[in-house]
C-alpha cells in the first residue's frame, strides 16, 4: 500500500550556550566603545560573574584602551591572518563569558573570521553579542548597519546610545529608514547611557580609573574626590547597570 | 603538658574529615544561599563533584554547618581546593579552569539570568500648563 510522505518536523533544540562573546563593532572611532566596554565590565563584576577580557584596540595604545583600565584585560592584535582567534584563544582557557573591545576599523578581519570560524564556533555551544554604539553622528549608524549586513544573524546585537551631548539627539538612528529595516530584522535590544559630564570622563581616561574607582573613593585625583563627582559617578553606575540588568539575557548565558 | 604527652599528641594522626561533604562545604553553602533546593544540590554534587548522597545527611550537613562554629584554639587545618563558583578576582588571564570549575563557573552565570519580577514604576505626575482645568466644588 502506497503511504504519503509523512512530513516530518524537526525539533528545534533551543540549547542554552556554555560560552558567550560580547564585542563592541570596532567600526566608527569615538563612539564610547571602551568607555562603555569599562562600565560592563564593571557590571559583571557587580554580580561576581567570572570573565576574561580582550584589549583588541590597537590604535589606543597607551592610554584609553580597555587595558588602561584592566591590566588584566589581554591585549591583542586584530589586525593579523588570525583575525579573531583570540575569542577561542581565551575560551580556551575556560573563562565562560569573554568581553572584547575592539578598535576602529576592525570589520575586515573580523567579517573574514566569522565566515570562516562561526559555524564552528556555533556548534561549540558559543554564543557572539555584538554591541553597536549610536552617538547623534549619523556615522555611528552607517557603522552599526555595515557590520549587521555581514554579521547578520549569526549574533545577537545590543545598541546603545550613547549621548555625548545633552541634550542628544539620535533621530539618525530613530527617524532613519535603513536604521527601521535593521531594528525590524535584527530586533537588538537598544538601551541608553546618559551623558557624562567630560571633566569627570577625561580625569577617569587620563589616569585610567573606573567609575568604581570614583564612585568608592579610591582615587587621590582632586577633581574626581570631590563628592559631587563621586555622587555622579555612583549614579552613572546605577542608572547603566538598570539599563544593563534589563537585557541580561544578552549579556549572561 | 610534659613531654612525654608532647610527643604523643605529635605523633597522633589528623582525623579525616567527620563528612565527605566536607570538602565541598563553600560551595554547598554557596548554593544554598543562592536559593537551591537541596534534592538539586544532591544531584549538582552527584554530576559536577562526584559525591552521591541523599537528601537527609546533605540536610543534616547543611544544618550543622550553617550554624555559628566556636573559635578553634588550635590553627585551622588547609581546606582542600574546591570550585570556584564566585572567584575573588573577577578578570584572569592565563590560569586554565578545570572542568569542574569552569562547569560550576557557567552554573552560577546561568543563575544570574533567572528572571526577575519586575518593579512597576509608580505613576509619575504630569502637568500640561496650557491645559484648561476645571475647577471642581468639594
Amino acid at each position: 500500500m502506497a503511504t504519503a510522505n509523512p512530513v516530518v518536523e524537526m525539533p528545534v533544540h533551543q540549547t542554552k550556550p556554555t560560552s558567550r562573546i560580547v564585542f563592541t563593532q570596532g567600526g566608527k572611532g569615538g563612539v564610547g566603545k571602551t568607555a562603555f566596554s569599562t562600565l560592563l565590565v564593571e557590571w559583571y563584576a557587580s554580580k561576581k560573574a567570572p570573565l576574561a577580557l580582550i584589549d583588541m584596540d590597537s590604535e589606543n595604545k597607551t592610554r584609553g584602551s580597555l587595558a588602561h583600565f584592566f591590566p588584566e584585560a589581554r591585549k591583542a592584535n586584530i589586525q593579523r591572518a588570525r583575525g579573531l582567534d583570540d575569542f577561542v584563544h581565551v575560551l580556551d582557557e575556560g573563562a565562560p563569558i569573554v568581553v572584547a573591545d575592539m578598535g576602529a576599523g576592525a570589520g575586515e578581519v573580523a567579517h573574514r573570521w566569522f565566515d570562516s570560524m562561526h559555524e564552528q564556533a556555533n556548534s561549540n555551544g558559543i554564543a557572539f553579542t555584538a554591541i553597536g554604539l549610536v552617538t547623534p553622528d549619523p556615522a555611528s549608524v552607517s557603522s552599526i548597519l555595515a557590520w549587521g549586513k555581514f554579521l547578520q544573524a549569526r549574533v545577537e546585537y545590543l545598541i546603545v546610545k550613547n549621548s555625548m551631548s545633552d541634550p542628544a539627539d539620535f533621530g539618525c538612528w530613530e527617524n532613519d529608514s535603513e536604521a527601521e529595516a535593521f531594528r525590524r530584522v535584527a530586533q537588538p535590544k537598544v538601551i541608553s547611557m546618559e551623558y557624562r559630564i567630560p571633566e569627570i570622563e577625561q580625569e577617569m581616561r587620563e589616569h585610567g580609573l573606573t567609575l568604581q574607582a570614583v564612585a568608592e573613593r579610591k582615587t587621590d585625583v582632586p577633581a574626581l574626590k570631590l563628592t559631587a563627582s563621586v555622587w555622579r559617578a555612583q549614579a552613572y553606575r546605577r542608572n547603566l547597570f538598570a539599563e544593563l540588568d534589563r537585557v541580561k539575557g544578552l549579556l549572561l548565558l | 603538658m610534659n613531654e612525654e604527652l608532647q610527643q604523643i599528641f605529635d605523633s597522633a594522626p589528623e582525623d579525616e574529615p567527620k563528612s565527605r561533604l566536607e570538602p565541598y562545604r563553600e560551595l554547598v553553602l554557596r548554593w544554598r544561599r543562592q536559593g537551591r533546593s537541596y534534592r538539586r544540590i544532591c544531584q549538582l554534587l552527584r554530576d559536577k563533584c562526584g559525591v552521591d548522597i541523599t537528601y537527609l545527611p546533605l540536610y543534616e550537613f547543611v544544618q550543622r554547618r550553617s550554624r555559628p562554629r566556636k573559635p578553634k584554639p588550635e590553627p585551622e587545618v588547609e581546606q582542600p581546593q574546591i570550585p570556584a563558583s564566585e572567584p575573588e578576582s573577577v578578570v584572569r588571564q592565563g590560569k586554565k579552569l578545570t572542568a569542574e570549575e569552569r562547569a560550576a563557573q557557567v552554573e552560577f552565570i546561568r543563575s544570574l539570568n533567572q528572571p526577575t519580577s519586575e518593579e512597576q514604576p509608580k505613576p509619575g505626575w504630569d502637568f500640561d500648563v496650557d491645559k484648561p482645568r476645571t475647577i471642581q466644588k468639594l
